[in-house]
Parts: C-alpha cells; sequence; structure tokens
C-alpha cells in the first residue's frame, strides 16, 4: 500500500485529539485506512441510546472519492440496507474532497435523526415509514434495543 | 646462458663424430709438417693420391689427377678436396679457374680463420636425441619435424652407446683459444661484435662426398651474387684457396641474410651443425649454425654523417621520400637487420623495460583503468562532437571548405579504439611528470595547483628557461634545484626515436676471450629506418621550443599558460641586445605573446588575464579582432610599450592570411604575418587538426620563436590530425608530411609495422606533449583534482491539457506517416520530413509556441546526430498549418472560456476584501495551511492548494459523474477537436459551483516592495492584468493574479517553482538554464523577466557578437550587490554555450530538453562543474513524461552502453539510425 497521505494522518489525529460528540472512529492498526466506528443514536430518534457500529474505509483515490461506510449493526431506517450500506448523496456523487470523515459521520448521524424515506435504500422500510409511520418508528427503536444496546 | 652455450658447444663437437669411420682417414699431418717435405715424398705421395682418385673414380683422367694434385696438395685433406673438385666439376678442371676463384675470395675474406684440430676422440658416437634438447628454440619445430623423420634412420646408422660419458670429457677444449686469437689479431683493424648465434637451414645443391673435411676445418662462408636473392653456402678449409660451395640457405633465411651479407653489415661465422647421414647429396637440407657478429661497416655509414644534424634528417627525409627505387638496399638492409635482431631475440632496453612493466602491471593490474579510460574515450567523441559544431561557427563564410573537412574524415581510416586507448595512456604514463619541480611565477595573483606548477616547469623547460624553473618554490635548495635543472637539460635531448638502444649481448663461453677494443660502449643504437648503427647516443637536438600542453578538460590549461606567459614575458637576450645590434629585428615582437582562441573564448581569456596580473601597466592584454583591430600592429607590438599578451581568433588569422597572400599592403606591413612573436598559442588546438584547411595552412605561416598548443584532445581520429600539431610546433624531421606518412600514418593505415610506429610515435610525443587526467593521482597519491560533487536528476513533468493535446495529435500523425514509410521502405528518403516531425514533437515538449514559430534552427544538431543524408528537412507546410490551426482553436476557446477583464477586476477586490490576510485559512482538500504562493482561488473565493486542485480538476474530469451529460464513450472518442473544446469545468469542493478552469486566480506573495517599484507597477496598472496585481494597501503581503494553467508551458512552471525555492533557500545564487532552442530561452527569458525583483535574466546564445557575448558573460560573473537577493540565471543555448565557458560561479543548472547525445548534455554541466567549483553542482534535466523525451532518455543510455565504436559501417549506422526511429515512433 501506497504511504499514507499527510491528510489522512491528520484526520486521523485530529479524530482522536478532539473527537466528535457521541463518535469514536479508531483506525486498525494494521491498516490505517481502515476504521472502527461507532456512533451514538442521536437524541429524539428512534435510535436514541443505541449504539451503533460501523466500518469505514479510506479509498487509495481518497480524499478524491468518498469513503466507504457500511453499519455493521443492524439497523432499520429506510436509506440503510440490510447489508448496513447506506444511501446519503455526500458518500455518492455530492461527495467532495473538501468534506472528511469526521463530516461525513456527522452526515451519518443527521441522516439518523431524519431519515429520507423518498429516496430509500431499504423499499420495504421506507414503505412502511410512509405508509405506518408509528410503526416503523417502533420498529426502529425494537431494533435499536434489540441489536444497538451495549 | 653459460651453461646453454656449454652445451651447444659440446654438441659441436659430437657431430664432428658423425664422421664415419670407414671412409679414408684425411691426412693427418699438420700442414707445418708437410711444407718441409722433399720432393720425393711429394711424388710419393701423388702416386698414392693417384692410385686412391682412379680407385674411386675410373673415368679420371691423368690430367686431372695431376691438376687436382697440384692444386691440393697443400691442403691437409687432399684426397677429400680433390674429390669434391672432381665431383663438383669433372675432368673440366683447368689451372686458371681455380686461381681465378682463389684470388677472388682471398680478397673478399678477411675473416678468422678457425684452426680446427682434429679431435682425438673420433670415434664417439652420439645420441640423436640428446640434440633435440639442445636444439634453440627457435628452431625447435623445425628440428624436430626434420629430426622425426629421418629418426630411425639416423639411430639404426649409428647405435648408441657411450655416447654421454664421452662427450663429457671433451670440455674444455682447445679450439676455443685458437679462434679467439685469430680473432684478436683480425680485429685490430676492423672489430666486429658477437651479437647472437642462429640455426639456419640450408638445401644442399652440390653433393659432398665426405664430410670430413668439412667437419676437420669447419668453416662455412656465405656468399651472394648481386643482383639476386640467393644466399650460397660454402666451404673453404684452412689455407686453402679453394672454395667449394655446399648449398643454400632457405629462401627466407635469404631474404634477410642476404642484404646483411650485401651490406657487410654482419660477420656470420658458421659452421656446419648438423647433417642427417654420413654425407649431402643434392637436396639434401643440412643445419649450420652461425654466430653472428655486427660489423664496423655498419657503424661507418653513421660515422660518415654529421652526427645527426638537420642536414641528416633531411638526408633521412629523402632517403623516405623515394621508397622503392634505389633506396632499396637502404630499406632491405633495415627490415634485414630487424628480422635478424628478432631471431636472435635481441630487444632494445625499451623493449625489455616494457616487457617488465606489462609484467608487473599484470600482477597488479586494476580494472579501473578501463573506466578510466571509458570516460576518456567518451571526452574525446564529445569533443570532436563540439569542434565540428564549431568549426560550423567559425568557418560559415567558408562553407566549402566545412564540406570538405567532413568528407576528408570520413573517408579517412581512423583508429581503433585500442589504439587511440594504447596512445592515450602512453602519453599518460610518463615518469617524468611525477618528478617534475615545482615552479611558481613572480607576480602571478593566482595560487596555482601543485600540478599546475609542475606543467609551468614543463613548458619552461620545453623553452629552455632553465633558469626560471623551481622558482619560488620552497621545496628545494638552490642546490637541489640546479640538479633538477641539469636533469631536465640532459632530457631535453632525447635519444632520437629513429633509433633504438640495444646492449651487446654477452658472447659464449667459447667467444669471450674475443675482446672488443678497450673502453668499448656497452650500448650500441641502431637505427630502425636506415638499420645503421652507431656507438655514440644519437640524440634527438629539439631546436623547438614548445609543445603540446594536453591537459584534460578543466586542469587549467589557460592558468598553467598564463603563468608562463608571466614567467617570461619577454626574450630577455633579445632585449639585452644593444639597440644598433646587427641581430635586432626590426619585426621582432619579444616582448608579446600571441594567443589564438576560438571566438568564444576571447573574452574569457581577457577576463582570466586580468584575473592573474597584478600590476595591469605592466602586462596589457590587446585584443585583435574585428575592425577595429587594423591598427599598426608592428608599430605596436615592436615598440617599447608593447602588450604582453594579442589574443585573436582562428578566424582573424585565416582572413588575414588571405589578404595577405592578395599582398595588400596593409596586411604585409602591419598585419599578424609581419612580425615575428615572442610566443604563439594555440587555444584549442585542434582547430588546426585538418592540415587542409586554410585555417591551419594561416596558422603555419605565423611567426615566432616558442609555438604552443593547449588541447584536451590532442587526437581525435586520425594520426594526420597530430601531424597537423607536430607541423606547427616545426618539430623536426616530424613536421615533414612525407617523413610523417611514411614512419606513422601508413604503418597504422595498412596495419604493417604497427608496433614501430607506435612505438615511434610514443617517442615523438614524449618530450612534446603533457598530458594530466582529473583522474591521476600524484606522487602522494591524491587526485590532481578534487571536484565537489556533482548530482543530476531527471525530474519527469506531465504535460498540461492543452500541450497533451496537440502533442497527441501530432504524435498519432508522426507515427502514422513513420510507419507508413517504414512499410514502403522509404524512411530514409523521406528522412527529413520525419526528422523535422520528430523536431515538431520535442518542441511541444518544451512550449507550444516553439511551433509557431516553425523554427528549424534544430536541424543542425539533428542532422548530425541522426540523419544519413544532409539534407535539410523541408518543413511540411501542409501539417505545420493544421497544427497551428488546432493550436489557434485551442487558444481561441481558452480565451473565450476567461472571465472578462471588468469581471477579473472586480472579483479581485472581492478576494482582497474577503481575505485580507492568508493566516488561518485552511486548504480543504489537504486540510493544510494554504501557502501564499501555491494559493488558487476560485471564482467562488475559495481558496485550495494549486496541486490539490489541479487534482481536484484531473480526478473530476476523468470520473465524470453519471449524472453529467458526458460519457466515457464521449471522452474516449480518441482524438477529437472538441474534447479540446470542451470547458473544463467542475463542482467547488466547497460550495459545489461550477468553477471553470480558465477562471481561477491564484496569490503571488509580495515581499519587500521599495516605493519605486510599486509606482512602477500601479502605473502599469492595465498590463498587470496579465500579469502581477498590486493594490496600493499596505496591509496586505500579496496580490492576485489569473491562473492560467495552459498558458505557460509545464517546463516553465516547474522551472519557475524550483527558481523560486532557490531564490528562498539561498538568494544571491547563480543559475544557468540550457536549452538547445534559442526560441525557447527567448521564451523563457520573457517569462523570467517578469519577476525582475525577484530574478537577474542574462541571456547567451550564438546570436550575440563578441562585445554582447563578453558583456554577458561579465554580467553573469558579477556579485550581485550585498542588498539585491535575487537569483542571478543565465540562459544559455546548448550549442553556443559548450565550449570552452568556464561557469563555475554557478553551481545550479537547469537542463530544459534533452539531447540526442548524453555526451553534449555532460560537456554543459562541465561548464559548472570544472576546476574552479567550489560548491556542490546540482543539475535538474526536464523530462516530459511519456513524451518523445523519454524515448531519448533511452537512446541516450543505450548509445553510452554501446559505446558507440569509432569505426563503424555505413550500414550499420543506418541500421542503428533505423532501429532508433522506430523505438522513437513505437506506440
Amino acid at each position: 500500500m501506497s504511504t499514507l497521505p499527510k491528510r489522512i494522518i491528520r484526520e486521523t489525529e485530529r479524530l482522536i485529539s478532539d473527537p466528535v460528540p457521541d463518535i469514536t472512529a479508531t483506525p486498525h492498526e494494521d491498516n490505517l485506512r481502515y476504521f472502527d466506528v461507532s456512533l451514538k443514536g442521536p437524541a429524539g430518534s428512534p435510535y436514541e441510546n443505541g449504539v451503533f457500529k460501523l466500518e469505514l474505509f479510506l479509498p487509495d483515490d481518497y480524499p478524491m472519492t468518498a469513503p466507504k461506510v457500511r453499519f455493521l449493526t443492524r439497523i432499520y431506517h429506510p436509506n440503510i440496507d440490510r447489508l448496513g450500506r447506506i444511501c446519503l448523496d455526500v458518500l455518492k456523487n455530492n461527495w467532495s474532497p473538501a468534506l472528511q470523515i469526521r463530516t461525513i459521520l456527522l452526515s451519518i448521524q443527521a441522516l439518523l435523526s431524519s431519515p429520507n424515506p423518498d429516496d430509500p435504500l431499504a423499499n420495504e422500510v421506507a414503505q412502511e415509514w410512509k405508509g405506518n409511520h408509528a410503526k416503523a418508528i417502533a420498529t426502529a427503536k425494537e431494533w435499536t434495543e434489540k441489536y444497538a444496546t451495549p | 646462458m653459460d651453461g646453454k652455450n656449454t652445451t651447444k658447444h659440446f654438441f659441436d663437437h659430437t657431430l664432428q663424430t658423425v664422421i664415419p669411420s670407414d671412409v679414408p682417414s684425411p691426412q693427418s699431418d699438420t700442414p707445418s709438417c708437410r711444407s718441409d717435405t722433399g720432393i720425393e715424398k711429394d711424388h710419393d705421395q701423388f702416386l698414392e693420391f693417384r692410385n686412391e682418385i682412379k680407385s674411386l673414380f675410373t673415368d679420371v683422367t691423368e690430367s686431372s689427377v695431376f691438376l687436382l694434385y697440384k692444386r691440393f696438395k697443400s691442403s691437409p685433406n687432399l684426397l677429400q678436396d680433390a674429390i669434391n673438385a672432381f665431383l663438383d666439376n669433372g675432368n673440366n678442371i683447368s689451372d686458371e679457374k681455380w686461381h681465378r676463384e682463389a684470388n677472388k675470395e682471398e680478397n673478399k675474406l678477411k675473416q678468422p680463420r678457425e684452426k680446427e684440430n682434429m679431435p682425438a676422440n673420433k670415434k664417439v658416437k652420439y645420441e640423436y636425441t640428446s640434440r633435440k634438447k639442445q636444439m634453440e628454440p627457435n628452431k625447435k619445430v623445425e628440428a624436430s619435424k626434420y629430426f622425426s623423420g629421418k629418426a630411425k634412420k639416423v639411430s639404426k646408422a649409428r647405435p648408441t652407446s657411450n655416447a654421454i660419458a664421452t662427450i663429457q670429457t671433451l670440455s674444455p677444449n682447445p679450439l676455443e683459444t685458437s679462434i679467439c686469437d685469430t680473432g684478436v689479431i683480425e680485429e685490430k683493424h676492423c672489430w666486429k661484435k658477437y651479437i647472437g648465434t642462429m640455426n639456419m637451414s640450408c638445401w644442399c645443391t652440390r653433393s659432398a662426398y665426405s664430410l670430413d673435411s668439412i667437419y676437420g676445418d669447419n668453416n662455412l662462408i656465405f656468399t651472394k651474387p648481386s643482383g639476386s636473392n640467393v644466399v650460397y653456402v660454402s666451404h673453404q678449409a684452412e689455407n686453402s684457396k679453394f672454395r667449394r660451395e655446399l648449398g643454400r640457405l632457405t629462401e627466407d633465411l635469404a631474404e634477410f641474410v642476404g642484404p646483411l651479407i650485401d651490406e657487410s653489415a654482419i660477420v656470420f661465422e658458421s659452421k656446419l651443425f648438423f647433417v642427417e647421414g654420413e654425407r649431402l647429396s643434392t637436396g639434401d637440407t643440412f643445419i649450420l649454425r652461425a654466430d653472428c657478429f655486427i660489423s664496423q661497416q655498419i657503424f661507418e655509414i653513421e660515422k660518415g654523417g654529421d652526427n645527426l644534424n638537420d642536414d641528416l634528417d633531411l638526408e633521412q627525409l629523402k632517403v623516405m621520400k623515394h621508397a622503392g627505387g634505389n633506396i632499396e638496399a637502404g630499406t632491405r638492409l633495415k627490415s634485414g637487420i630487424l628480422k635478424l635482431f628478432q631471431k636472435l631475440g635481441l630487444k632494445s632496453l625499451k623493449e625489455q623495460y616494457s616487457e617488465q612493466k606489462k609484467i608487473d602491471s599484470l600482477i597488479n593490474s586494476n580494472s579501473q583503468d578501463e573506466s578510466e579510460f571509458q570516460e576518456l574515450h567518451e571526452n574525446a567523441q564529445l569533443e570532436e562532437l563540439i569542434i565540428d559544431s564549431t568549426d560550423a561557427d567559425q568557418e560559415t563564410n567558408d562553407g566549402s571548405e566545412h564540406e570538405n573537412n567532413k568528407d576528408d574524415k570520413a573517408n579517412d581510416l581512423r583508429l581503433t579504439m585500442n589504439q587511440v586507448k594504447d596512445l592515450y595512456r602512453s602519453t599518460e604514463l610518463n615518469d617524468l611528470q611525477q618528478s617534475l619541480p615545482e615552479s611558481t611565477p613572480n607576480n602571478f595573483k593566482i595560487d596555482l595547483r601543485p600540478y599546475q606548477k609542475q606543467g609551468l616547469s614543463w613548458m619552461l623547460q620545453r623553452e629552455k628557461e632553465y633558469d626560471l624553473i623551481g622558482i619560488n618554490s620552497t621545496a628545494y635548495t638552490d642546490d637541489e634545484r640546479s640538479v633538477i635543472v641539469e636533469q631536465l637539460k640532459s632530457l631535453e635531448n632525447s635519444l632520437n626515436p629513429l633509433w633504438k638502444e640495444y646492449q651487446w649481448p654477452k658472447p659464449p663461453v667459447r667467444l669471450q676471450n674475443l675482446d672488443s677494443p678497450p673502453n668499448f660502449p656497452n650500448n650500441f643504437y641502431l637505427n630502425l629506418y636506415k638499420g645503421s648503427c652507431s656507438l655514440i647516443r644519437p640524440l634527438l637536438k629539439s631546436t623547438c621550443k614548445g609543445g603540446i600542453l594536453a591537459d584534460e578538460m578543466g586542469l587549467g590549461k589557460t592558468i598553467t599558460t598564463l603563468s608562463l606567459i608571466l614567467s617570461y614575458p619577454k626574450d630577455l637576450t633579445y632585449d639585452s641586445l644593444p639597440l644598433d645590434d646587427v641581430n635586432r629585428n626590426k619585426d621582432f615582437a619579444s616582448g608579446t605573446t600571441l594567443i589564438v582562441v576560438p571566438m568564444a573564448l576571447l573574452t574569457q581569456w581577457e577576463r582570466e588575464f586580468m584575473k592573474v596580473i597584478d600590476d595591469q601597466k605592466k602586462h596589457r592584454c590587446f585584443i585583435y579582432y574585428g575592425s577595429e583591430s587594423l591598427g599598426n600592429l608592428k608599430q605596436l607590438l615592436c615598440g617599447k610599450d608593447a602588450p604582453t599578451v594579442v589574443l585573436t581568433t582562428y578566424g582573424m588569422i585565416q582572413s588575414e592570411w588571405c589578404r595577405f597572400n592578395k599582398s595588400e599592403v596593409s596586411s604585409r606591413n602591419s598585419g599578424l604575418f609581419s612580425i615575428k612573436f615572442l610566443r604563439i598559442i594555440l587555444d584549442e588546438g585542434h582547430n588546426i587538426r585538418n592540415r587542409t584547411t586554410k585555417t591551419a595552412k594561416a596558422v603555419y605561416n605565423l611567426r615566432s620563436d616558442r609555438r604552443w598548443i593547449l588541447t584536451g584532445t590532442p587526437i581525435i581520429n586520425r594520426l594526420e590530425d597530430l601531424f597537423s600539431l607536430v607541423h606547427f610546433l616545426d618539430l623536426k624531421p616530424w613536421s615533414y608530411h612525407s617523413l610523417w606518412k611514411q614512419c606513422i600514418s601508413l604503418p597504422f593505415d595498412t596495419g604493417k609495422e604497427v608496433d614501430v610506429a607506435v612505438e615511434l610515435l610514443k617517442s615523438i610525443l614524449d618530450p612534446i606533449l603533457l598530458r594530466r587526467t582529473k583522474n591521476q593521482k600524484d606522487k602522494d597519491g591524491n587526485y590532481l583534482v578534487i571536484l565537489p560533487p556533482k548530482e543530476v536528476t531527471i525530474e519527469r513533468l506531465s504535460f498540461n491539457k492543452r500541450e497533451r493535446a496537440i502533442y497527441e495529435w501530432l504524435k498519432e500523425k508522426a507515427v502514422n506517416s513513420f510507419n507508413e514509410n517504414f512499410k514502403s521502405e522509404m524512411v530514409f528518403k523521406n528522412y527529413s520530413s520525419i526528422l523535422t516531425q520528430l523536431l515538431r514533437l520535442r518542441q511541444v515538449c518544451c512550449h507550444i509556441d516553439l511551433i509557431k514559430t516553425g523554427e528549424s534552427e534544430t536541424m543542425d544538431d539533428l542532422t548530425s546526430s541522426l540523419a544519413v543524408d544532409k539534407q535539410q528537412p523541408k518543413l511540411s507546410t501542409k501539417a505545420d498549418d493544421e497544427i497551428l490551426s488546432l493550436v489557434e482553436m485551442i487558444e481561441t476557446n481558452e480565451k473565450q472560456q476567461k472571465l472578462p477583464i471588468e469581471k477579473i477586476k472586480e472579483l479581485k477586490e472581492e478576494i482582497y476584501k474577503l481575505y485580507p490576510t492568508f493566516e488561518d485559512t485552511e486548504c480543504s482538500i489537504c486540510t493544510e495551511m494554504v501557502n501564499i504562493d501555491t494559493c488558487i482561488i476560485t471564482e467562488c473565493k475559495h481558496c485550495f492548494c494549486l496541486s490539490c486542485l489541479t487534482e481536484h480538476f484531473e480526478f473530476q474530469l476523468k470520473h465524470p459523474k453519471d449524472n453529467e451529460e458526458t460519457t466515457t464513450e464521449e471522452i474516449n472518442n480518441g482524438i477529437d477537436d472538441n474534447k479540446f473544446l470542451k470547458a473544463e469545468e467542475v463542482f467547488c469542493p466547497m460550495c459545489r459551483t461550477q468553477i471553470n478552469r480558465n477562471r481561477l486566480f491564484r496569490t503571488v506573495g509580495k515581499k519587500r516592495f521599495t516605493a519605486v517599484d510599486m509606482v512602477n507597477l500601479d502605473v502599469n496598472e492595465s498590463l498587470l492584468t496579465q500579469k502581477t496585481n498590486l493594490v496600493s494597501s499596505g496591509s496586505r503581503d500579496y496580490f492576485v493574479r489569473p491562473f492560467t494553467p495552459n498558458e505557460q508551458s509545464s517546463k516553465i512552471n516547474a522551472l519557475l517553482i524550483h527558481l523560486e525555492q532557490i531564490k528562498q533557500e539561498s538568494p544571491g545564487e547563480h543559475v544557468i538554464v540550457f536549452s538547445q532552442f534559442t526560441s525557447f530561452l527567448d521564451i523563457i527569458g520573457n517569462e523570467l523577466e517578469k519577476y525582475t525583483e525577484e530574478f537577474k535574466v542574462l541571456k547567451f546564445d550564438g546570436r550575440l557578437n563578441l562585445e554582447q557575448r563578453q558583456h554577458v558573460l561579465n554580467e553573469f560573473d558579477k556579485n550581485l550587490p550585498g542588498g539585491e537577493e535575487k537569483v542571478c540565471i543565465l540562459l544559455l543555448s546548448l550549442k553556443a554555450g559548450g565550449v570552452g565557458l568556464n561557469l563555475t560561479v554557478a553551481s545550479k543548472a537547469f537542463l530544459m530538453d534533452p539531447h540526442w547525445n548524453n555526451a553534449i548534455e555532460f560537456q554543459a554541466i562541465d561548464r559548472l562543474h570544472r576546476v574552479g567549483q567550489s560548491k556542490s553542482v546540482k543539475v535538474i534535466r526536464f523530462i516530459m513524461e511519456g513524451s518523445i523525451e523519454e524515448r531519448m532518455l533511452a537512446i541516450q543510455e543505450r548509445k553510452n552502453q554501446l559505446g558507440e565504436a569509432l569505426t563503424i559501417s555505413d550500414e550499420e549506422r543506418r541500421k542503428r539510425k533505423l532501429e532508433e526511429l522506430q523505438s522513437l515512433f513505437k506506440e
């Protein structure tokens, strides 16, 4: 693997020295481009009190391309599928090299607060979210308790 | 030796035992006994003789018997001689005939007769096998062949018995003394000296019935009728006047022995050595052993002549001139003697010495030699190239002559690499050099290096100014100095190279008493071209004052030479003459040295001169060049206050010689040719290497007391090159072309006697040539020159978009047309258009604007390095038009995308407002603080690093988003004009608005501006929208200007970045920028001049006249005033700046474009990296990635590895060119 760009080193340092509230991201010792992320469910959302594990990988092109992020913990969310994949514009076309790991994780946190069922990844969840909102919220809470409670 | 000789000697006697015992024994009485006998006894003897002879030959007549008896009665071997005589002549024996023959022989033969006693031990048998061992080595093959054939027979006939035992009793032999006695007596008048012994094989032509008489009186005589090449071997008994032919020498022997006999050069004392069987029949082979003595006669030849003065040399010359014809004898004698010496294994002292050396060096051989030579060879090649180009510079007004040079060169045989190698090495390995004393000149402002001081001593010695050698040196006392001087004086008159020194070989024991006259010298000398000998050391009286200083480039030939000039600026003996002395010549400039230099070096010499003199009034330098020089030189130089040095160019001399020949009055009375100078120095002396050029001829006609040549490469290709130098030096006799040709050139060209010629050449050069190399070590084992390290790095750059587009377009065209030509085998026919295409590609690598100019100046070096036909490549106008329209299209397109000027101003104001300072501004891509010098500001006023944003642009353009209109298909649509025309727009990483690549701004830091600068800039504000923008707000430390990524060539950008860095790190630095394209240098110059506050830019190329060159170099040499922290940049054309220039003031250089020939680039680098450089040298070579330049690098690499041989056939050359081209056009 090529040498780690300065930017990644600096980001990692900053993530440790000045961590984002409710988010931790620690790089693997053997692969500094691979991060274990844990993210607290935002307050006021069905995911409150849950701690979600994610994996984050910085591709070689980073920061020209977006990092690859995936939920490891199961989550009931219209924009996150069964495999943990996330539908988020900044992770795709709207990625900009000005964005960082920190900002991406904050975006994901924000996504938990405000799901966007109009641009779904998990269609069933999205329909439920739109059709039977309360039930969906309840399921989400249930799942959070079931899967994301430490 | 002794052991060997004794065995030979006893062998000699075993031979005699071959005498068959059944043959009637000859008279054993001594002659003295017989002389006393009375008539009765005589009568008895006659009767006995008659009976004997009649019983042998029934057909013998009475009268014959009587005549035979009468003839041989005094002979000790009466019967045998008579039998042999009868066998030879039958009954036609006449008295007169014998008398005549006998008289003739007596007159002719002065050789001592050996008195031989009959050996007592007649019956001893020999063992033939023992002979084999005793044969001389060089005869072994022949002998063993001989023996193996006959062995059976011999051993049968002579069964071996107690041979060895008896043999041992043989020596010492009384025979020895008797020979020597006679020898001494005879040699009182005419001495001869032993030089060796050899065996010779002969064919028997007359049957010899009995060999007894021969063995008994073993003395054979060589005779040779004049006009034939046959050497007869005859036998003549002691006291007998009758000589009987036995046979002839074999042809190969006769060929060289013949002339020796003709000239009485060598005395052969031969003995029958071996006969197979008991008798000789016609056709048999027999071997004789000859002791060879060199006769006094051959020495006499030399004594007649006056000891090798010029007259004799001229005589020799004449001899050489009429090779063939009447001097046939001379050369035959010479080759005869040489061959004999070779057969005798006689070696000159020098040969012995060099053999010893060879053995020594084999023992401690080092591989370093090879690499050293490799370097040397490269230099040589390189200088040749350079010279070619300077030739072109100098003789542009004389194109035809130049053409001649080339043809001449091509046709001539060139030296092989090994020969050049050998010669160079021989000139380098000179023990003398190590022991040269050091001289320090008076009033010389520069400290000479030790080897330069030695060089000065050598030069003084060559000028015979012995009093000055070793002056100011603390190393020696006065006494020591005088010893050294005496030593040098003795070396001055070196052994004439035509002669070789030999030591007399030690004669074998049996000849040891053959004493030579008392005080006989130990050595003798052989003339290699005449074959004559001398006992007195033949000295080469050199009247030539001067020589060739051939130190390698960069060792400071100039300084050494200047130290010589200042050590002896005036002819003191002449100056001390009273004014009315008859020896005073009105045209002798006794205090002036003329220095002839290539035009480019004129000012450099002047500057060096000014540097070293301490008193400007005492020593002046006058430049004789151009129209202003037409004053009366004679008046100036022969007057009282003559300048010490007159500098002029080869061109001046040539043109003045033309005028002189047209007998223009002014040049006859006042020009260069009207004066005899104290000293002439030719710098880069290889300029006259072709003696047929006008320049060389003109230079020959200059007059002076002393003549010097400075050159880094005395030999380039042919030995004729060297002749021209020797001719200029007037080194007699070598300055005669016919002699040189005969002795040096011809042997090399024909490959005959090359060794002799090499040896000769070395000895000619030894005294007159001094060469030191950088790799040479002084006596303490240190390198002569330790240069600071040199670091050459290749920096690969990538094209910007516009360049890439144009390059690809051109490349496709070029590859297509090459492939077509290649298929139809028209490559060499359409060579010029191919070269043009290559040139275009190379130009695009530098700067797109270069192809706009349609410049073809670089064709010269292209053709010289690649071309087979010299035809100037035509510009393929159609293709050029196409490419130009493409460029134009791209440019207009870019212009359209640009922001209008009002918008630019508006935006700039906004930016200034937004960013009062760039502190704490981070590039969001790399998350580092932006650097004011690399900061890019977008239309939306966001800041990024230049490199980060560039990467973003590249990435986004390469990976179009799915939702954008452009499809990958469209991108990959090949070379499409549309591709170039498409606007480069991506989103801003910060705000995601579209940003156009042609609408960016960049910031430039402003540092220490003076008020004046500000004012100036403000006045030019309208212009500055394209350049630097400045708003007179003191609080800001930067200004903004539009960023145009495609405007500037990638190379210039890279150069700017480096220069900026140099400026930051070491202001005041001197930097050199090389390019082959002067128009590229112009562009770079224009670009750099925008930064007047940072760079001082100078330009040096072939378009400058002398004055301008001088000005530029002076300016560059100057140190910048203390306050200014600029970088001083010299833009140097690779071609114009390649030779001679000394630019050690700079330690950093940039090579903007690669040359076909690596060596040219190294030569350029050596302008900095040479003696006088104190800093480590850093060089960066810019290469465009994935372009023709990379392939040129590969070709350079390959050439270096092949070490392009000097001798290469045209066919091969073509093949290589084709391969090179193919590799260039490879997809």
